[in-house]
């Protein structure tokens, strides 16, 4: 998989792991004397968890990333939340799956959910019942844009999602 | 649209241009297909994307509202959709878009993501009698035919005002 599944923070030697909805999954902080067993000895999958200032490598999409380390049972429990947000099925019609299909215009299903659960939901602006626009800021590159999902709450079927200036 | 420049060159063989109103989606799509280009002498690029199966990315996507255009990477209209409504579209009469055949190179400020901003969506033009639609965002002075169902629309300085498409039909349920 390559995406980013949690964040992790470092100030001096507490280390803090948060899921990609900003919840803390862990607390660490090293101790003063070097344990026979390093927790801190998994370095991460490829794509499944970066950090700034690791090792560097590129995902298969030419992503430049970087690389984290993190303890078995906080990489645990980031999968067990990345899981947990998975869980609500998304469909799609027609055209969103199109775009679903096509690279330039595919967007991560969880980044998706991630709108839907933070984003600001409103009616659809084409006034269809049943359809709720939902909009949230995001960047890419860099640069800041609007993450549009429109979706029809009886089935969770997404008509229509963009991101756009 | 303000910031999408057009650059016309004639031709004499039209691209084709199929378009289709999805009710599921309420969105209304057209894709263009281009007559191939005379075949060009094989170049190194092409035999190492091709080795190494890499994949040329689109040149842009412009965005308006709802309404997204998505450019080849020869900056021609390769496809775009409009999510829209079509109870809130204009019903009148429209006449045919007479003009010159062409394939129209489009010109706007992409950022480094390949995205450009348009301002509002358009408004929504639909004669049920020809099943023509218009997509305005203001008046346009010369038309350039790229299919033979899509015409565009330009302004005197260039800029894309009109999109215009023939055998476009719309069940009348979905016009109310």
């Amino acid at each position: 998989m390559d995406g980013v599944i949690g964040y992790q923070e470092n100030l001096g030697a507490v280390f803090r792991t948060y899921d990609l909805a900003g919840n803390i999954v862990s607390l660490y902080e090293k101790p003063l004397e070097t344990p026979l067993f390093d927790p801190f000895d998994i370095i991460l999958i490829v794509g499944s968890f970066w950090r700034a200032g690791s090792q560097g490598f590129a995902t298969r999409l030419g992503v430049s990333g970087v690389g984290a380390s993190i303890s078995q049972s906080g990489l645990l429990g980031l999968r067990t939340r990345f899981h947990a947000l998975t869980q609500q099925q998304l469909r799609f019609g027609g055209k969103p799956l199109q775009r679903m299909k096509d690279p330039d215009r595919f967007v991560p299903v969880h980044i998706l959910r991630l709108a839907m659960l933070h984003g600001k939901r409103s009616p659809d602006p084409m006034g269809y019942a049943g359809l709720y626009l939902y909009t949230i800021p995001m960047k890419r590159i860099g640069k800041s844009y609007q993450r549009e999902v429109l979706v029809r709450e009886s089935d969770y079927t997404v008509p229509h999602f963009l991101f756009k200036h | 649209m303000q910031h999408v420049f057009i650059r016309p060159v004639m031709v004499t063989a039209l691209a084709i241009a199929v378009s289709d109103w999805d009710r599921e989606c309420h969105t209304m799509s057209c894709r263009v297909t281009y007559p191939p280009a005379p075949a060009a002498a094989p170049v190194l690029r092409d035999s190492i994307d091709s080795n190494f199966h890499i994949r040329a990315s689109a040149t842009g996507l412009i965005t308006a509202g709802t309404f997204a255009l998505a450019l080849d990477r020869q900056c021609r209209v390769n496809d775009f959709d409009f999510y829209t409504n079509p109870g809130h579209w204009t019903i009148a009469s429209l006449t045919p878009a007479e003009g010159a055949s062409a394939v129209l190179f489009l010109e706007a400020d992409f950022d480094e993501n390949g995205r450009a901003k348009g301002e509002a969506e358009p408004a929504a033009i639909y004669d049920p009698e020809h099943a023509r639609l218009c997509l305005s965002w203001g008046l346009a002075n010369s038309w350039y035919r790229i299919a033979p169902t899509l015409a565009l629309g330009l302004s005197a300085d260039g800029r894309l005002m009109q999109i215009r498409l023939d055998d476009f039909l719309v069940p009348a349920k979905d016009l109310v």
